[in-house]
């Protein structure tokens, strides 16, 4: 078996210097990380455990600034957290939705964001895809019920993030800690200071156009430390639907994230969210554009969530998506203008 | 050496008299009117806390001081020549106590076993297979089944090229032909001629237990621990391959996890956990690995089934045709003929099949071989016929079905699950969701046979421990075996202790057909039977009865028939056993005209099916079955909540999906290998009909197969009462669904 170092980061920074050493990676809830190991996807010299650093599990409010999520809390904690439940039902939703109780308990929202995906050609060593640096995407001409409708001429993956629809149609961002910039003064006083940035959630994900060999702009000694979620006002709602084969853990076939503020049974800002769609969230300006401004009634509903086949492309086996997310898109809509149906046919 | 007896067989409302030839030494089959104690009762397992509390041992469980860890190394190539292995760096590795490398020329599918090591963990076993280098030469290859047909395909096994089939590739084997009266008359008699089309899936073992082995060597003595559900036949099969003797093949396996019919004999990973503790001089154990599992360790074959079935207006089923064949890869046993040959009146019956070979793992014995892929085409294709002619699919079966048994389970299914409350059009209601019902029939033959032996030693404490060296594949035999003897001695359960799954113990066949129980439970009664006669001479000599006084053993006491108060103790009598024991060892007798040699059974499914998503949701699943007597109620159960979790998972579920483009399988887990989960399972309402069936001492009959037959047939004929969209193909998933409802709409796409 591959031999690893495990090194517990005492501190944000402390994590930093730990990162700097080839092959170093980082280790949230490990439940990606352990089955990209058994199958030899990746042979890191020193995983680094950043559960011993509190403040990445804290979580904020401030009506100015909206809600602050450190990503190293679990998916179970993030369902039971009365602030996020009370700010952002969707993400709760969706939380609520992925695998089991156990990996629940485990799984952290950051390292959801950040895992790898689950394309069953890109998770078995027997295959060298595009996105281990092969020559081709077996999805393309191979098995691809499960793969992408949108954006899936270069690779066909899905991006497997659950709480990624939500985030994206939330107006979320996150920020991330990124080590000093190369220090090119002649006299080094004091050492540079470690860098912040924060950006829009959907520029944290990467398209494969952009980069096929990863799925997110990380570099390999940047940290995630903040998911913000902006103010909501006392129009908004928000929710997320997620269709899979099996009712019990399974990865979805589809899944919907809708963020609006309604006023008068209208759509007066609408972001619709489609999930196991492409290789990142997939914002579907189509069906905003269709139902923005629109009354949010049958008719408009339904020639709305006929959008959703604008743009898509489906491989061989897929098509059978389209059909479920104009289901979901209505019902999603539909569920806007009344909040007691959840979705529900 | 036999006589004759008058037996009372059937069940109420068809009782009949029958004279069964018996041996003079065999307690007759018991009566209708027979008050059981301990028999035919809910008992829980004896060995249920064991299990709960992880205190029972598994083939995974076994750790022996010096234990070495063995991995496989299995082909990467569909279809190769091996032109070279290297083992060297392998061996050289620290903690590598042995490696073995087979002496194979070609690989024919992905997973195929070509080398093994055995090293002090897991871990450096596993290094070690990464050290192992083979070169292959590959060779185009075939997994797909209508490729694998035509001709100019690549061969699967090139000898064979001669042997082609006219216009077809020599991965096709001669055609099968089955004939029953005359097809051609069947067809003009008809006033109705419907045809379809079906497909079925491969579905994989998954036994949640791995194929393990463990073995050890003390001197030319061989000891395995197996996950088996035939010890007798890995104790014979690693015999022949070492050259020695059974009496020097010990083979335990007190539990096992799972086996489907995928558990039989030694087999690669047998033999090599054997041959790898030879060489390291020390114990070996070979879990093979998920992924191993699915690869190599058997499937259930799929199928292409056109069916062709005439009937008339007044519900006479008059021809039924069926032209099918499926791949099992190396291996065949693709038939799916033996459901439409087994089920329903009709005199004109042509089956044809055949098998085709292609690069992918061996299909082995597969709970209900054949079935449930054979229901699937045949029970849509009575409903089909039903609809044409108007009629319930309830009627046309009563009106076509001889046997008395599943007759009456299909009334009292009907009551249970309100059949009056499906759809009389399907596919008319408002939707999204629609609910409907449907139904399907099953069959089964085996009836159990001779050659079983129990040994049961009574002890002056009172205790009796009963012997088997058969297994549990899950069905609850140590169990029934208690509950037998305790029946037959008049004593509690908790007196018993029963030992199974060592082949030092008597003889016990291998746990397939589902014939463990009626196999098994007459031995252990007629041993209990003949020990129960020499404690009546025990009893009348210390009661200072007559010989031949006509005693009874009831409640702990044996006691005169005629004079009850002339009585003892069970716990005083056994004091007396001259020796402090007495052992007795029993055979199974052969079959008597039994009552009913078919096995029936038929399941109702309610469903509700989503027409915006396609997702099918099974609401409730009434399945009546018969076991001849059943012998517990708990476990007879819980072999019918097993089949039908099964069969559902079949029907929506499990797929093994190999790339045709490399061979591989590429859902070689349990994420995307899906099984039904706990919220997939529904109601289920296991109805329980006891048959006296008096084919042997115990009246037991087979049950674990037939249970997950008709289960994927009835769901498929709810979803169609439901949407009025028929599935022709397994699973039934929502991609497929959608299209069917998307045909229904439109049928000219």
């Amino acid at each position: 078996m591959h031999r690893f170092e495990y090194a517990n980061a005492a501190s944000l920074q402390a994590a930093q210097e730990q990162l700097k050493a080839d092959g170093s990676v980082i280790k949230a809830g490990g439940i990606d990380l352990l089955d990209l190991l058994k199958e030899h996807l990746i042979q890191p010299a020193r995983l680094v455990q950043l559960k011993s650093i509190p403040e990445l599990s804290n979580v904020h409010f401030d009506p100015q600034r909206g809600l602050s999520i450190g990503p190293m809390l679990t998916l179970a904690q993030t369902i039971q957290h009365p602030l996020i439940k009370q700010h952002t039902p969707s993400l709760v939703q969706a939380a609520q939705a992925i695998a089991t109780p156990q990996i629940r308990n485990l799984a952290t929202l950051g390292g959801n964001l950040c895992q790898r995906p689950r394309c069953w050609y890109f998770r078995s060593e027997d295959f060298h895809c595009f996105k281990k640096g092969g020559r081709r995407c077996f999805a393309q001409e191979g098995e691809n019920i499960n793969h992408a409708i949108y954006n899936n001429t270069l690779c066909a993956m899905v991006h497997p993030s659950g709480i990624a629809g939500p985030l994206v149609a939330l107006g979320a961002s996150v920020t991330l800690l990124k080590p000093p910039a190369p220090d090119r003064r002649l006299i080094k006083t004091k050492p540079l200071p470690h860098q912040t940035q924060t950006l829009p959630i959907e520029d944290f994900f990467t398209p494969p156009e952009r980069s096929l060999l990863r799925e997110t702009i990380l570099g390999p000694q940047d940290i995630l430390t903040h998911i913000h979620i902006p103010p909501r006002s006392s129009h908004s709602r928000d929710l997320y639907l997620k269709q899979k084969h099996k009712e019990s853990a399974d990865w979805p076939l589809a899944e919907i994230a809708v963020s609006a503020e309604i006023e008068q049974g209208r759509c007066k800002s609408l972001r619709v969210v489609l999930g196991s769609a492409a290789p990142t969230p997939w914002r579907s300006k189509a069906v905003e554009d269709a139902i923005l401004g629109k009354p949010l009634d049958d008719k408009h509903i339904q020639q709305a969530a006929k959008a959703v086949r604008q743009d898509a492309k489906p491989l061989a086996q897929n098509a059978y998506k389209l059909d479920l997310f104009e289901t979901l898109v209505a019902r999603a809509l539909h569920a806007l203008n009344h909040p007691a149906s959840q979705g529900r046919p | 050496m036999s006589q004759e007896i008058k037996s009372k067989l059937g069940f109420p409302g068809q009782w009949q008299e029958t004279t069964l030839r018996i041996p003079d030494d065999e307690p007759p089959p018991w009566d209708p009117s027979y008050k059981f104690q301990t028999v035919n009762k809910a008992v829980p397992r004896v060995d249920a806390f064991a299990k709960v509390t992880g205190r029972a041992t598994y083939t995974t469980d076994i750790r022996k001081p010096g234990l070495l860890y063995g991995r496989l190394l299995v082909s990467s190539h569909p279809s190769a020549t091996i032109k070279s292995i290297d083992v060297s760096k392998a061996k050289a590795l620290t903690g590598v106590k042995a490696v073995i490398a087979l002496p194979i020329k070609e690989v024919r599918f992905v997973g195929q076993e070509i080398a093994a090591v055995a090293a002090t963990s897991s871990q450096i076993a596993d290094d070690a297979l990464r050290l192992i280098k083979v070169e292959y030469d590959p060779r185009p290859f075939v997994v797909d089944v209508e490729t694998a047909r035509k001709e100019g395909a690549p061969l699967v096994f090139p000898k064979r090229a001669a042997q082609a089939p006219e216009g077809k590739s020599a991965n096709v084997t001669p055609q099968r032909i089955t004939k029953r009266g005359d097809i051609e008359a069947g067809f003009k008699r008809a006033e109705h001629i419907l045809e379809g089309q079906f497909r079925t899936q491969v579905q994989t073992h998954s036994c949640l237990e791995p194929h393990a082995f463990t073995a050890e060597w003390e001197g030319d003595q061989l000891t395995v621990w197996a996950s088996t559900q035939s010890t007798f036949s890995v104790r014979d099969e690693l015999a022949q391959v070492f050259e020695i003797s059974p009496s020097k093949v010990r083979v335990f396996s007190e539990y096992m996890g799972g086996g489907f019919g995928s558990k039989f004999g030694a087999r690669a990973s047998g033999k090599l956990a054997a041959m790898l503790a030879k060489e390291a001089k020390a114990p070996v154990c070979l879990i093979p690995s998920r992924k191993e599992e699915h690869l190599t360790h058997g499937n259930r074959p799929n199928s292409v089934q056109h069916f062709k079935m005439g009937v008339r207006n007044d519900g006479t089923i008059t021809a039924m045709q069926l032209t099918s064949y499926g791949t099992g890869g190396i291996a065949g046993g693709a038939a799916a003929t033996r459901p439409m040959l087994g089920l329903y009146r009709c005199p004109n019956k042509l089956a044809i099949d055949e098998d085709v070979f292609t690069h992918a793992g061996p299909a082995r014995a597969f709970r209900a071989p054949g079935h449930p892929q054979g229901a699937f085409s045949l029970e849509q294709m009575v409903d089909m016929c039903a609809e044409k002619i108007g009629m319930d699919p309830l009627q046309i079966r009563l009106q076509n079905d001889p046997h008395t048994v599943r007759r009456a389970q299909m009334e009292l299914g009907a009551k249970r699950i309100g059949w009056d409350r499906r759809n009389k059009t399907p596919g008319t209601q408002k939707g999204p969701i629609m609910r409907g019902l449907g139904m399907a029939s099953s069959l089964w033959y085996n009836t159990g046979s001779a050659g079983a032996e129990i040994l049961v030693k009574i002890h002056k404490d009172g205790r009796v421990e009963a012997f088997s060296g058969g297994q549990d594949i899950g069905t609850g035999i140590r169990t029934l075996i208690a509950q037998v003897v305790a029946e037959e001695l008049g004593i509690p359960l908790q007196l018993l202790h029963v030992h199974i799954g060592d082949t030092q113990h008597p003889y016990a066949p291998g746990s397939g057909g589902s014939k463990t129980t009626p196999c098994v439970t007459p031995a252990a009664r007629k041993a209990a039977f003949l020990a129960k006669q020499k404690l009546f001479d025990l009893a009348r000599t210390l009661l200072k009865l007559e010989p031949k006084t006509p005693m009874i053993a009831q409640q702990s006491r044996i006691f005169s028939k005629a004079d009850p108060k002339m009585s003892v103790d069970w716990a005083q009598l056994t004091r007396y056993l001259p020796n402090g024991i007495l052992s007795v060892q029993a055979t199974r007798a052969h079959n008597y005209a039994a009552y009913n040699n078919i096995i029936a059974g038929v399941q109702f499914a309610e469903v509700e099916v989503d027409t915006q998503t396609g997702l099918i949701r099974v609401l409730k699943i009434v399945a009546v079955h018969d076991c001849g007597l059943v012998l517990n109620k708990l476990t007879a159960r819980s072999q019918v909540n097993g089949g039908v979790i099964q069969g559902i998972s079949y029907a929506l579920f499990e797929d093994r999906i190999l790339d045709p483009r490399t061979g591989q399988m590429v859902n070689p887990n349990f994420e995307h290998y899906k099984i039904a989960g706990s919220r997939e399972i529904p109601e289920i309402d296991a109805v329980l009909f006891d048959v006296y069936a008096g084919s042997n001492n115990t009246h037991a009959l087979g049950l674990g197969e037939p249970t997950t037959v008709p289960t994927a047939a009835a769901i498929a004929n709810a979803v169609y009462n439901a949407t009025g969209a028929r599935l022709f193909e397994l699973p039934m998933t929502p991609d497929r669904v959608l299209k069917a409802l998307a045909q229904r709409r439109s049928p000219q796409k």
